[in-house]
């Protein structure tokens, strides 16, 4: 009872409980607790795995490295093809018809190619004759040389 | 009135009966730990391998002690080693690297306790987080002769293995590691406070577990 009491009128702080010599003797028991080592199997076992996981952070490193400038580039040359590659006509199928716009359409290529060939001054006519005769490799690619020799 | 241990209790006793190796945490062993960090976080395999040298035994300790099956612990303690190599080169020296490889240790545990649903084991006394004090233990409590035989380890380990899992992660850390408070703190997230509070709990249960044995032995 004088006991109790001493300890309500005087409440011991958390620290001063744990350095009390009841506390002391487990503390002392716990920190003799035998070592427990795992086997050599177990050793064994986390070798390999860690050797695994070397060659892994390794074969990881090397196509991170590998495709990061690889992939640079194709990005660029993606980019550089969608930029500047040459557009191709789609009209040529409209001319091969028997309609009214297909004639118009082939009027057109005529005249262009007439234009192409002879020069801004030359008429609907002419053009067309040029045309008709001159068989081009492109329509784009006029040559005097293949006119000279008509 | 001698409160203290029996003096012929003594730790060299004590290490002969149980085996134990003390792993003394000096300035010296700092030094050596630091270096071989260095080389881990350079992934130098062969330094790794040095690392868990130091750290399997305590670690596996420590996990066996909380998860009670050895099957379990081996699989964990791998894990905990395995998560150290992968993430060495994040490790940042904020904390020691003892802690951090202790939280990894302690995560990995609460993950398995929680996946395989596991009712805590008995905890005996209320945890003081819950708001209830707990009374000061008996001062008169002294083990007088103790016969440090494989009983008493066995006797020993079982109370420790009723505890529950708060109390026996602080005791272990603190009593068996040598940790101090702020590092257990660090450890499992929580305030200094509630690490003595848990402490002090831990404590004293092994001693209410104890006293029967002891008082028919003595």
């Amino acid at each position: 009872m004088n006991q109790q009491n001493h300890q309500q009128n005087n409440p011991m702080s958390i620290d001063d409980k744990l350095n009390h010599p009841s506390q002391a003797w487990v503390q002392n028991m716990v920190n003799k607790l035998p070592d427990e080592t795992p086997s050599l199997a177990w050793r064994s076992q986390l070798n390999e795995r860690i050797r695994l996981e070397a060659k892994r952070r390794a074969r990881k490193r090397f196509w991170t490295f590998a495709l990061s400038p690889a992939a640079g580039l194709a990005t660029v040359s993606a980019l550089v093809a969608l930029v500047w590659m040459p557009r191709t006509p789609q009209a040529e199928s409209v001319a091969t018809g028997s309609s009214v716009e297909s004639a118009i359409v082939r009027a057109h290529q005529d005249e262009v190619l007439g234009v192409d060939v002879a020069g801004s001054s030359v008429s609907y006519t002419e053009s067309a004759r040029f045309a008709s005769r001159v068989e081009l490799p492109h329509p784009d690619e006029g040559s005097l040389i293949e006119l000279e020799s008509l | 009135m001698n409160n203290a241990p029996d003096s012929s209790f003594n730790s060299l006793s004590m290490e002969l009966c149980w085996g134990a190796k003390a792993l003394s945490w000096d300035s010296r062993t700092e030094g050596a730990i630091d270096a071989v960090i260095e080389r881990c976080r350079k992934n130098d395999e062969a330094a790794f391998g040095q690392f868990v040298d130091l750290f399997q035994s305590r670690v596996y300790g420590f996990v066996l002690r909380m998860v009670k099956n050895p099957d379990e612990a081996a699989d964990i303690t791998q894990e905990v080693f395995i998560r150290a190599y992968q993430n060495f080169h994040r490790f940042d020296n904020r904390s020691s690297v003892r802690t951090w490889l202790f939280r990894i240790a302690h995560n990995l545990c609460i993950d398995r306790a929680r996946k395989l649903a596991r009712t805590p084991g008995m905890v005996g006394l209320v945890d003081a987080d819950d708001g209830e004090e707990i009374a000061v233990p008996d001062e008169r409590w002294q083990p007088e002769q103790m016969i440090l035989d494989a009983e008493l380890l066995g006797i020993f380990e079982a109370a420790l293995a009723a505890m529950s899992d708060k109390l026996k992660t602080v005791l272990l850390l603190h009593d068996r590691e040598d940790m101090q408070y702020e590092e257990i703190a660090a450890t499992l997230g929580i305030p200094v406070g509630t690490v003595k509070s848990r402490l002090f709990l831990a404590r004293a249960f092994m001693q209410k577990a104890l006293t029967p044995y002891l008082g028919e032995r003595s």
